[in-house]
């Protein structure tokens, strides 16, 4: 109960400074940006200890020791919004753009309020021993490490959106105070694609990292299961966008809708194919 | 419409590329929506029968089998064609790198933007100041050589700080050759099959003639809060030719392996017989096995074990219904015999033993009155299902993705710079100029390097 009101007030914290975030973008002063951080660390603090709470729970199970509880739908949205806010956290203190807030963190705030909801529906929060299958070290490496990839993935569909954003705010006669707060088009197409230069590797890596674990759990590298699939759709979209910007200098608009294809592919892997998937249905409930 | 000179070239093109990654993306999308042969035959045959028009066309159309089919492997293998190729050119175009009057090309052709330039004016003779250049340069992580003959462009050192950043592309791309050669190998040499074996029994391996495995014990253990299985393993003997070839133990996450072919923990369950269970009559815990009535003290009763449901259920028309091979709702028949009356047949529940059902001569089933006996406990026959797989492709797809780890860490984790230097005498010393390419773009390279120049300026021309 404790583990739930601590990751509640995360959660509010996460809303706060994404409402800073959007009052920075609009206006001058530098007040709202510096709220914001001050919001988003207080938040992650309760997040921290919300999660190291759940870890002792979930320990509590003979059988869970050691592993971390991400094989929940709760604990996956739960361990995905402190992922997309630590990224979040490390791009804007590499870059000091300070704008990105309103892009990337309404995702982090996405991803905690649909763990609130899930809280509340029935058995949202429980904690069971985990069965056979996920009882392996790579439970705590292969999807921690294809979630960072997806936070990183999804700074940069917001650094994406900012683009998009800054794009159409340069075309149009009357650009408003957002145009000379967000970074040049060209800065922020780097941006995306440094981004999604770290986050390819991570996410190609943790699709590895899954073949293993099933060539040692059921005997096969790869069984075209719905969320190897589309893990795979997912790996060769952001492959498509890398040949585009690197071989043929695709840049801005186009590259950005490549990308962002990519992020939907990453959406629809974390959520949506657990509807399909048999083997990977942990999140669905099954 | 495409139009390219020799097929190479459309090979190499990104527009083919970029339709080929399509293509596979699409194909292997769509065999996520719609039932799978391999996966799921069953579900194949429900969704002909329900989609009478539609269903046929994808059949034919490979669609319902996708990943197995020919166009698809096709598709697959057109892209590790493409690979190579690209690799080949890339590697050619490399050489060519390095070639005399490469910074001019660069600048010309702009291959990853704008190319960034600097001067130094430094008052020294030519060598001297590509000398100190190139001390100045060493220690901050640049290998410098001289470059052949004379360049168009005045270029007489080329100087590079993490090379080993271009192998990355080769090394990724092969590696997805590599990867897609394992499969291969797999599906020529592999197996893979499905062994059901029950306790006490050995069942022979068809890919392996003359291996038997034998299934000593099975073991599971449940979770006391949800009845979810915690644990489940297998204490196997491999036999062949009647001397014991290997044996251990196989659970999920660690298979027992023997001479390549790996024992995988994959299903289990209770096929309805077992060794004996445990009552507790009277106070007392009784065992009572099959085939053997036990009779109570002074013979007013027997009871004997008739059979053994491991998920009990009851149907709508008042019948034992066996739900699953899962240890779900335990239950025993047994037939009670008190002196000098009919026998009857009872069912007990374990899980619930408040509850008990008469059975009567059609098979029916009814609530009976409170019996002075539960069941505590059944000694169940398990059956493990094992897959038995041999796949001589793995050790080529785990150093296939080794080698991609290893490429997409250079390729994306290291920063390649070069620099084209030239000293140009001059009134006074030498010009030096520099021009400087980076694998991260012009754009994300102009701070570092507008701030080596400087720092080179200070050092350098002084």
């Amino acid at each position: 109960m404790i583990e739930l009101r601590l990751f509640q007030a995360a959660t509010a914290c996460y809303l706060v400074g994404t409402g800073l975030g959007f009052v920075y973008l609009c206006r001058r002063g530098e007040s709202g940006r510096r709220w914001m951080f001050n919001f988003l660390a207080i938040g992650a603090l309760l997040h921290l200890v919300a999660f190291g709470l759940r870890i002792q729970a979930f320990w509590s199970y003979p059988e869970n020791r050691f592993y971390i509880p991400v094989n929940s739908f709760f604990g996956a949205l739960s361990f995905m919004a402190l992922a997309l806010t630590s990224v979040f956290v490390l791009v804007e203190g590499r870059h000091q753009l300070g704008i990105l807030g309103a892009f990337v963190l309404p995702w982090a705030c996405v991803a905690a309020v649909g763990a609130v909801g899930r809280a509340q529906g029935v058995g949202g929060t429980e904690i069971h021993g985990l069965p056979p299958a996920l009882q392996s070290y790579w439970m705590n490496v292969h999807p921690a490490v294809l979630m960072a990839a997806y936070a990183v993935l999804a700074n940069a569909f917001g650094v994406g959106l900012a683009l998009l954003v800054q794009e159409r705010q340069v075309r149009s006669h009357r650009p408003s105070e957002m145009c000379y707060r967000l970074p040049s088009i060209e800065e922020l197409d780097n941006l995306n694609y440094r981004l999604i230069a770290v986050g390819f590797p991570v996410l190609t890596v943790g699709i590895i990292m899954g073949g293993v674990w099933a060539h040692s759990a059921w005997g096969r590298f790869w069984g075209w299961d719905a969320k190897e699939t589309w893990s795979l759709i997912t790996a060769l979209s952001y492959a498509a966008f890398l040949h585009m910007r690197l071989v043929a200098n695709w840049r801005g608009r186009k590259a950005v809708y490549t990308s962002m294809f990519g992020f939907a592919c990453v959406v629809f892997t974390f959520i949506g194919v657990n509807f399909l998937s048999g083997l990977h249905g942990y999140l669905s409930g099954r | 419409m495409l139009s390219y000179a020799t097929p190479v070239q459309l090979l190499r093109s990104v527009k083919f590329n970029i339709g080929l990654f399509g293509a596979i993306m699409l194909a292997s999308a769509v065999g996520t929506f719609v039932p799978q042969a391999h996966e799921a035959p069953e579900r194949v045959e429900v969704f002909l029968r329900a989609h009478p028009t539609l269903g046929p066309l994808l059949e034919a159309a490979g669609l319902l089998d996708v990943y197995y089919c020919r166009w698809y492997a096709a598709l697959l293998l057109l892209m590790a064609l493409d690979t190579v190729l690209c690799t080949a050119v890339r590697m050619r175009a490399r050489a060519k790198e390095d070639e005399p009057g490469s910074f001019q090309k660069v600048s010309s052709e702009g291959s990853q933007g704008h190319p960034l330039s600097a001067e130094i004016s430094v008052p020294v003779q030519p060598q001297e100041a590509l000398s100190r250049l190139r001390r100045f340069l060493s220690l901050r992580g640049f290998r410098s050589r001289p470059v052949p003959g004379r360049p168009p462009d005045g270029t007489t050192l080329l100087v590079t700080r993490h090379a080993l950043q271009w192998w990355g592309t080769v090394v990724a791309h092969l590696s997805l050759v590599v990867i897609l050669a394992g499969a291969v190998v797999k599906s020529l040499f592999g197996f893979s099959e499905f062994v059901p074996v029950s306790e006490g029994e050995c069942r022979a391996v068809r890919n392996r003639p003359g291996w038997s495995l034998c299934l000593d014990r099975f073991t599971v253990k449940y979770y006391a809060d949800t009845g979810a299985p915690s644990l489940f393993a297998s204490d196997l003997r491999l036999m062949e030719g009647g001397r014991e070839l290997a044996g251990g133990r196989s659970a999920v996450n660690s298979p027992l392996a023997v001479d390549g072919v790996r024992f995988y923990q994959s299903g289990w369950g209770a096929g309805g017989e077992s060794r004996g269970i445990t009552l507790r009559f009277e106070g007392k815990d009784i065992l009572l096995v099959p085939g053997k009535a036990q009779t109570f003290p002074g013979g007013a009763l027997s009871i004997s074990l008739l059979g053994f449901a491991p998920d009990f259920a009851l149907s709508r028309d008042d019948r034992v219904l066996f739900r699953s091979i899962e240890m779900g709702n335990p239950a025993v028949r047994l037939k009670l015999a008190a002196r000098g009356r009919r026998g009857r047949v009872i069912w007990l529940l374990q899980r619930f033993p408040d509850i008990a059902f008469e059975e009567d001569s059609a098979g029916r089933i009814s609530p009976a009155s409170p019996l002075p006996m539960s069941l505590l406990a059944v000694d169940a026959v398990m059956f493990s299902g094992l897959e038995a797989g041999y796949d001589p492709g793995y050790p080529l797809v785990l150093g296939g993705a080794l080698a991609w780890t290893v490429g997409m860490l250079l390729l994306f984790y290291l920063h390649r710079r070069r620099l084209w230097i030239s000293a140009i005498p001059a009134p006074g010393g030498t010009t030096v100029r520099i021009g400087a390419w980076s694998s991260r773009g012009a754009a994300a390279y102009k701070r570092e390097f507008d701030n080596l120049m400087s720092l080179a300026g200070q050092e350098v021309g002084r």
